[in-house]
């Protein structure tokens, strides 16, 4: 999701930005796929708003791992697009696949707490990875309350910015600007 | 608790668990810290090689024994000592690797060691704060004692199912593993048997696996500035 063609007005929440942007589900049907709603948490592959053609999708190497922090805090997480291709490249930084957080998995506080633990879980693998240098990217597609998209995206340098992502993410459900 | 002493006088312990034996882990660190550095002579170094090799099959035997016993976060914590004196022998090894003319040696010794202490971090949380340290000290190692390198970053295309988890054995895409993480005192990795496609080779500073380097750049070995295959090549 780091193409910009999709996304509206941007605006800033401390280090995290923040743009209106398309569902993945409306994606889907633009690139002929059977336009599914999205629920839960669900992994999206790279370039889903930029590729030409669904071949072009592949899945970040990260997102198994990913997908075992989120499972660990109870989310069954899904993935968009099936069969999966997987592309591993060996740069320092690693890479996360972009998140896409539907309205019903955030809006208890149950849900939201364990989404809070997810991503400190997954800043923490990729602090692991990544080494004492890069910051961590997270993009997240996050619903609000009426299921409007927004488009989250930090460079995590500490776990300070980790809350701020979760602060963010409970404004965006609730429309707070 | 047992004790006993080595030739130099360092008191060594026997602790019934790696909890227990901590904080003496993390001073014993710092003090082989201070022995590593280049001007210490190198028969001390050699002594102190020896030590580490014996902290390490002691680190490896307890591992051993605890997932024996079935108890898998002490057998973790084993992992993550053996990986934590793993890199410190690693970097002692790059310094007498430099004392024999051997850089090529040393360069692989250095990466070892930042392999090792961002493994030890992994395995067990409380070693995290002296392994980041740990691994600030050896990235400004590199950057002195080497000219900077150029690294090759090969991305791969293959099917998720094709992709095992060498833990459970079941697809890594289904199963609650992380490759490089431990588990009861087990490294889970995942074994890739079929790639499909190599769509790029980048070249990148910052690679995650930095054996991947030019040995040959524009006919020049870029460890020692030598013609390529010139004498100080000691190793293929």
């Amino acid at each position: 999701v780091a193409d910009t063609s999709n996304a509206g007005n941007t605006s800033d929440a401390g280090p995290v930005e923040i743009t209106d942007f398309k569902s993945p589900a409306e994606r889907l049907g633009e690139l002929g796929l059977p336009r599914t709603e999205l629920s839960g948490i669900t992994i999206l592959p790279r370039g889903l708003f930029a590729a030409s053609d669904k071949k072009d999708l592949v899945y970040e190497d990260s997102s198994w791992d990913v997908r075992a922090a989120l499972r660990a805090e109870g989310f069954d997480v899904n993935v968009l697009i099936e069969p999966v291709r997987t592309i591993q490249e060996n740069a320092f930084e690693w890479l996360l696949p972009a998140l896409h957080v539907a309205k019903d998995a955030i809006e208890t506080a149950d849900g939201l707490k364990h989404l809070i633990n997810g991503l400190r879980r997954i800043y923490s693998l990729a602090r692991n990875r990544s080494g004492v240098k890069a910051p961590v990217r997270f993009k997240l597609l996050s619903e609000d309350r009426h299921g409007n998209t927004k488009r989250l995206t930090v460079d995590a340098q500490s776990a300070t910015d980790i809350e701020t992502l979760a602060e963010t993410i409970i404004k965006v459900f609730n429309e707070i600007s | 608790m047992k004790s006993h002493r080595l030739s130099d006088g360092t008191l060594i312990m026997d602790y019934d668990t790696p909890e227990e034996s901590l904080p003496h882990v993390l001073d014993l660190f710092k003090k082989l810290q201070r022995d590593v550095h280049f001007s210490i002579d190198e028969g001390l170094q050699r002594d102190m090689r020896s030590f580490l090799a014996g902290q390490i099959e002691r680190a490896e035997s307890a591992r051993l024994g605890f997932r024996s016993q079935g108890r898998g976060p002490e057998a973790n914590q084993s992992l993550g000592l053996k990986s934590l004196f793993s890199a410190i022998a690693a970097e002692l090894d790059m310094v007498l690797s430099f004392k024999e003319s051997r850089p090529h040696t040393a360069w692989g010794s250095l990466v070892e060691a930042q392999e090792e202490a961002a493994a030890a971090g992994r395995f067990w949380e409380a070693l995290e704060e002296t392994t980041v340290q740990y691994r600030e000290h050896l990235d400004q190692v590199e950057a002195v004692m080497f000219p900077k390198q150029m690294f090759f970053s090969p991305a791969f295309v293959f099917d998720e199912s094709d992709v095992e988890c060498m833990l459970c054995a079941r697809p890594y895409s289904e199963c609650d593993h992380i490759a490089g993480e431990a588990y009861d005192g087990e490294v889970c990795r995942k074994k890739i048997s079929r790639i499909k496609e190599c769509p790029e080779i980048s070249i990148v500073d910052e690679p995650s696996a930095k054996y991947r380097r030019g040995f040959n750049i524009g006919g020049t070995d870029p460890i020692t500035g030598l013609p390529y295959g010139g004498s100080s090549q000691e190793e293929s």
